[in-house]
C-alpha cells in the first residue's frame, strides 16, 4: 500500500515510513537547543541536537564573519551606545557580541573637568580616544599617548560593521532551526540537494 | 599623522586596505554560504559542493548588480534627467 509523505504529498518508496515530529534526535521542536545557539553559534545543534558537522559548520560560518569584521574593521564596529541600530543585529550573535562591546566601551576616555570646590566630573558620555591620545588608569585622555584603539572609518568601518551585523543575522537563522528544524531528511527528498 | 605610523594591531585597529575594499566580497560570501548552507542541506555529504555554488552564485550576482547600477546611472538617469 502506497503511503503518501505528510509534507510534499509525493508516494514514499515500499517499506518507508511517513517521518513525524517525533522521529529522530534531530526533528521536533526544542527550546533548549534555541537557547543554547542563543548562548553560542552552533552549540543548539553540536551539543543539543546531536548534530555535530552541522552545528560546527554553522558555528564557524557565523564567528568567521564576526571575526572577520572585528578584523576588518576593529573593536570599534562593535558600539551599542553610539551604533544603536547596527548592534540590534549585532546582539543576535549572542554573548559574544555583547562582551566584545563591554570591552569596547571600557577602552573609551571620559573627558573630566575640574569645578570650582577642586571635584573632578566627567564631561559628556565616553568617546573613542583620538589618534594622539592614550587613557590613564582612571579612563581620562593623555595626550601624546598612544591609543588603546583606533576607531574606524570609512570602507573599514562599513564593511566591519556590515560583516558582524550579518553574522547576527545569520546565526538568528541558525537559533531558529536549532530550536524548530524544518529540513527534510534526505529519504523523504529523493535527488535534492540543497 | 600618528596613527598613520603605528603598525597594525589585530581587533584593536582597522585594516588599511580602503583600495581593495572590494575583495572582502569573497570571505563574505564565502561565510555567508558557509552558515546558511549548513542548516540548509539534507545531507552533509553535499556541504562543501553547495557552499561552492552558493559563494559562485553570490559572487556573480554582486557583480551583475553593480553592472546593472552603473548602466542606470551612467546612461539611463541622463536621459531621465533633463541637461541643467
Amino acid at each position: 500500500m502506497a503511503v503518501n509523505c505528510p509534507s510534499s504529498g509525493s508516494n514514499l518508496p515500499k517499506g518507508q515510513t511517513p517521518l513525524t515530529h517525533e522521529t529522530g534526535t534531530t526533528e521536533g521542536i526544542n527550546p533548549i537547543a534555541g537557547l543554547a545557539a542563543i548562548a553560542f553559534p552552533g552549540a543548539g545543534h553540536f551539543i543539543v541536537r546531536g548534530e555535530k558537522q552541522r552545528g560546527m559548520w554553522a558555528a564557524a560560518g557565523v564567528l568567521g564573519l564576526f571575526v572577520a569584521g572585528l578584523l576588518i574593521g576593529g573593536i570599534s564596529v562593535i558600539d551599542r551606545r553610539d551604533n544603536k541600530v547596527w548592534f540590534i543585529g549585532q546582539a543576535l550573535v549572542g554573548p559574544l557580541s555583547f562582551g566584545v562591546d563591554m570591552i569596547h566601551q571600557r577602552m573609551k576616555v571620559q573627558d573630566m573637568i575640574v569645578d570650582g570646590t577642586g571635584r573632578a566630573r566627567p564631561i559628556g558620555p565616553p568617546r573613542p580616544p583620538h589618534p594622539d591620545e592614550g587613557r590613564a588608569a582612571n579612563g581620562t585622555p593623555v595626550p601624546g599617548g598612544t591609543p588603546p584603539y583606533s576607531r574606524s572609518i570609512g570602507k573599514m568601518n562599513e564593511l566591519g560593521t556590515l560583516f558582524t551585523t550579518i553574522a547576527g543575522m545569520l546565526n538568528l537563522i541558525i537559533i531558529v532551526d536549532a530550536a524548530f528544524p524544518t529540513r527534510k531528511r534526505p529519504r523523504e527528498r529523493e535527488g535534492a540537494i540543497g | 599623522m600618528m596613527f598613520l605610523e603605528l603598525a597594525y594591531r589585530p581587533f584593536l585597529d582597522p585594516l588599511n586596505a580602503h583600495g581593495v575594499w572590494y575583495l572582502f566580497l569573497l570571505p563574505m560570501s564565502l561565510f555567508v554560504s558557509i552558515a546558511y548552507k549548513s542548516v540548509r542541506v539534507s545531507e552533509m555529504k553535499h556541504f562543501m559542493r553547495q557552499v561552492i555554488v552558493m559563494t559562485i552564485q553570490i559572487i556573480i550576482a554582486m557583480i551583475a548588480l553593480g553592472v546593472a547600477v552603473y548602466l542606470f546611472v551612467q546612461h539611463i538617469v541622463p536621459l531621465i534627467v533633463p541637461k541643467g
